[in-house]
């Protein structure tokens, strides 16, 4: 993407000034994105990304310039604005980088650029009409597909000079039933960090059945009800409750100012002793998943929590300076425009020793919380919400009648040591996670679990 | 490449390529800041970036297609690309560019664009305000950011029906987040200014004063509450329910207010402009992504809808025309529509005398997580919040870990009382502005 030896020119520039340690990001990205709402492809969105991000450290102070301006002079611009910020020109020095290959793991079968776009139509066609099928109650169905394929390269001060290519494939179903006077709505988004491929495994059509029977559900159930009690929640993307909960206290972008209420726990029982949780980018064409991170850092099986002891956290190169800790293969960025920092790959909570059948048999009264939205926390109190996107009633140890979502809500210290049971069908579920740097793509998941006591936002 | 030459290479691709309807997009934004944390400057950046997206008509149809690399080559590949991709479209409707016509009347923004501070005066707004929070409270401690910045963004518009347009807008801000612990527990308190020169220790003295406030919250009991909506979260509602108002969302079905014009959808005391040209917001819109001419209009006006929101297409679909409220999310994303400032207008109301009608309630003063609280479909919410009690009419200790859960659509009608005193926030070219507001009986779930 960029002669080795502008590289080297770059950062030599960029650390002219005072700076301890300097690094270049340039990406080029193709992005696909294919719309298919009311029985038709109606957009596609055909993008190209491209441009380059240059940092430099004083210690722990940062400085950053980015520009989508990917000429010679645009990039030494760049590399200019950021020396100019750090200070005065102190002399240069030369900078040898070594270029490494980093042995590939995740291996794309199809690229979607070697795909005829015409595929990729016919895949959201035939999951949205999938959908559509299911019930005449399906008033509307709303499609997306989409692919990307990233290049990217990272260069620094320390000779590091490595390249990576991220491809991500996914396919996205809104479904809206109706009985005339309400409406109620299903959402399925299941992708993987490989190519087209990615549909040998998953029918499509079966994607959007699954978004249209969650609609269905949703149409004939009643409100939630509201106050606290005993919560069942679902594998896959039930895996948001530890990311909300947990993984964002334990990321460093937190922890390394103090700003977590994780912060200097490390080494404490922070969980139920069930609880074992696990950040892993190394998963073969995960969602989350990469060969190297977008500092250059090659992936890692991260674990946090074992047997609900505090073990690590999230760390990214600049969290690493601030903590003293090892840098553990998780700086992300959306893209050039971001500063990258700490950020989850793929979360989930393992299993665990509870049977299944018996996590439902234990509750007297409680909601069993099928299918899970987004959320949101405040790292530094822990505070969180997300979404029951599918819920029931779990009345004497049996799954009993649907109820519509409604926001489920603790601090995370708290609901840590409530998860009291954990299964053993660990799933994972796809999603996009916001957050400083951007939004990223993150895997969530976790077997069925059980949190003991926990506030359900439903109607009184 | 400056916007004239890259019009000049992608109109004569085009050409070349036998298209005779199309039209060119372009959008530059730069991006400055600088950060504070823990006394001293913590980060600095700097950043430009944006692309240019090619659209032409085929066969009845609108294919498109964009980059960031302003390169010729790169530029005349959209061409095929975006041909390539209108012959995958199932489209119906005759694709519409605009003709501008004698008559167009753009307003000339009412506001001057704010210079961009320089890095040092970033530097200098973060730090002092990080100096100004330490001051405020021996209580304030290690995680404090504070940050100021700035956005220049840059749109020009041109198609082969001979319009060329161009805007540029620019916004300032400052940001302070207080954290303070009492050895209890830690608490957290936000505000954010966009003016750098005024005085900045009030901002400080404002995050600092909401993070004490908020210490030593207690759990509130399940049931019905009227509530009073602090300025801050109606924005936040309003904001993340404004999809209600697509005339594109009312046709396919994906918005309650389908039809509803002219009949009453919310109570009388509401009124609600959607304004290109808000007062106080330096980023003002004079033509839309299409071209059209933007203007302020009602959505709804003492309680009753007077239109949606509506693009050409949709305008021509539907039988309408064209509010003006084509959009694009960035220059890569296809049109759809989008709205200006949603502004409600003030009511007379200070909020002593809305908590003083109220009697008995709460005050919210955090919604937390609406993205994925909000389900704008059906309008079902249900949201972690946070807040005061109202007692005897009098503000009372703050309360949090409960939610509010309703519908949108009801709450609408359920608006007792609106106040006087409207907030926008930073600004850009979508916002909020909104006072806060009275409504009756929205159910909490917090202890049983």
């Amino acid at each position: 993407m960029i002669a080795k030896e502008l590289l080297g020119d770059l950062l030599s520039i960029a650390v002219s000034t005072g700076g301890d340690f300097a690094e270049v990001f340039a990406e080029r990205e193709h992005a696909t994105r294919i719309h298919f709402v009311s029985g038709k492809v109606e957009t596609i969105r055909d993008q190209v990304i491209a441009g380059v991000g240059i940092r430099v450290f004083c210690g722990t102070k940062t400085y950053y310039a980015s520009t989508s301006n990917t000429t010679r002079e645009g990039l030494l611009a760049c590399a200019a604005a950021v020396a100019g910020a750090v200070g005065e020109a102190q002399g240069k020095r030369h900078i040898d980088l070594t270029p490494d290959a980093i042995a590939k793991r995740h291996i794309v079968k199809r690229y979607p650029d070697d795909v005829p776009t015409r595929q990729k139509t016919d895949i959201l066609r035939e999951a949205c009409m999938g959908a559509s099928m299911v019930d005449e109650r399906i008033s509307q169905v709303d499609g997306t597909y989409l692919d990307t394929d990233r290049a990217v390269l990272i260069a620094n001060t320390e000779g590091l000079c490595r390249e990576d290519r991220k491809v991500r494939t996914r396919l996205a179903i809104s479904a809206v039933a109706s009985d005339g006077t309400e409406n109620q709505s299903g959402f399925y988004g299941p992708g993987g960090g490989v190519g087209i491929e990615f549909f040998d495994a998953v029918c499509p059509k079966s994607v959007g059945e699954r978004a249209a029977r969650q609609a269905l559900t949703n149409l004939t159930a009643g409100y939630s009800p509201a106050g606290t009690m005993t919560v069942a929640i679902e594998n896959g993307f039930g895996g948001v409750i530890f990311h909300e909960a947990c993984g964002h206290s334990l990321e460093a972008t937190s922890v390394g100012i103090g700003a977590s209420q994780m912060a200097g726990k490390l080494g404490q029982q922070i969980a139920n002793p069930k609880v074992t949780a696990i950040d892993d980018g190394t998963i073969v064409g995960g969602w989350g998943s990469y060969h190297i991170d977008d500092e250059g850092t090659p992936a890692t099986r991260n674990v946090l929590i074992e047997n609900g002891v505090l073990k690590n956290y999230m760390i990214d190169r600049l969290g690493s300076r601030r903590l003293g800790l090892p840098m553990t293969g998780c700086g992300r960025r959306e893209n050039y425009a971001y500063e990258p920092t700490s950020r989850m790959t793929n979360t989930f909570i393992d299993n665990g020793p509870d049977k299944n059948e018996d996590i439902i048999a234990s509750i007297e009264y409680g909601l069993y919380a099928k299918e899970m939205g987004g959320g949101s926390v405040n790292p530094l109190t822990g505070e969180f919400n997300f979404a029951v996107k599918e819920g029931y009633i779990v009345r004497n140890g049996k799954i009993c009648e649907p109820v519509r979502g409604a926001a489920l809500i603790g601090t995370g210290a708290e609901i840590l040591q409530n998860i009291d049971m954990v299964g053993q069908n660990l799933k994972t579920g796809q999603g996009m996670c916001g957050s400083s740097s951007g939004s990223v793509p993150t895997d969530v998941g976790q077997p069925l679990i059980r949190v003991k006591k926990i506030t359900v936002g439903g109607r009184s | 490449m400056s916007f004239e030459e890259i019009k000049k290479v992608l109109f004569d691709a085009a050409k070349k390529a036998g298209l005779t309807d199309y039209d060119v997009y372009y959008r530059m934004s730069t991006e400055l800041s600088a950060d504070a944390l823990n006394h001293e400057p913590n980060a600095s950046s700097f950043g430009t970036a944006g692309g240019v997206s090619f659209r032409c008509a085929v066969d009845g149809k609108i294919g498109a297609a964009s980059t960031e690399m302003i390169e010729r080559a790169e530029l005349e590949a959209l061409v095929p690309r975006a041909m390539a991709n209108a012959a995958l479209l199932d489209a119906d409707e005759e694709p519409i560019f605009y003709q501008p016509q004698s008559g167009d009347a753009y307003r000339k923004v009412t506001v001057d664009k704010p210079a961009l501070p320089t890095a040092g005066e970033l530097r200098r707004v973060a730090n002092e305000l990080q100096d100004h929070i330490y001051a405020a409270s021996d209580l304030v401690t290690d995680g404090t950011e504070t940050a100021a910045g700035a956005t220049e963004v840059t749109v020009c518009l041109a198609n082969a029906k001979g319009l060329s347009l161009s805007h540029s807008a620019a916004m300032r801000y400052a940001y302070a987040e207080a954290v303070i612990n009492d050895g209890n527990e830690p608490s957290y308190g936000t505000a954010v200014t966009r003016e750098l020169g005024k005085d900045i220790s009030e901002v400080a003295k404002k995050a600092v004063s909401e993070a004490l406030a908020r210490l030593g919250g207690a759990p509130v009991k399940t049931g019905k509450y009227k509530v009073v909506l602090s300025a801050k979260q109606v924005r936040a509602l309003f904001s993340a329910f404004s999809g209600i108002f697509s005339g594109k969302n009312a046709m396919l079905g994906l918005s309650l207010l389908k039809g509803k014009e002219n009949t009453e959808v919310a109570s009388p005391v509401l009124t609600l402009y959607d304004d290109p040209f808000y007062p106080d917001n330096t980023m003002q819109m004079p033509f839309d992504a299409e071209g059209v001419p933007t203007y302020k209009k009602a959505l709804i006006e003492a309680g009753v809808l007077k239109t949606l929101l509506y693009d050409l297409t949709t305008a021509k679909k539907t039988g309408n025309t064209s509010t003006g409220n084509a959009g694009r999310g960035s220059y890569a994303d296809p049109v759809s529509i989008r709205s200006y400032c949603h502004a409600i207008a003030p009511g007379n109301a200070t909020l002593d005398e809305l908590f003083a009608e109220m009697g008995e309630g709460l005050y919210i003063t955090e919604l937390k997580g609406l993205h994925a609280g909000c389900d704008a479909v059906t309008g079902d919410f249900s949201i972690e919040s946070a807040g005061f009690a109202v007692k005897g009419g009098k503000l009372a200790g703050p309360v949090k870990a409960f939610t509010v859960a309703g519908n949108f659509f009801e709450l609408l009608k359920s608006i007792e009382a609106v106040g006087s005193e409207v907030e926008t926030g930073i600004c850009g070219f979508s916002m909020t502005a909104a006072p806060a507001m009275l409504v009756k009986d929205i159910s909490v779930a917090g202890e049983s």
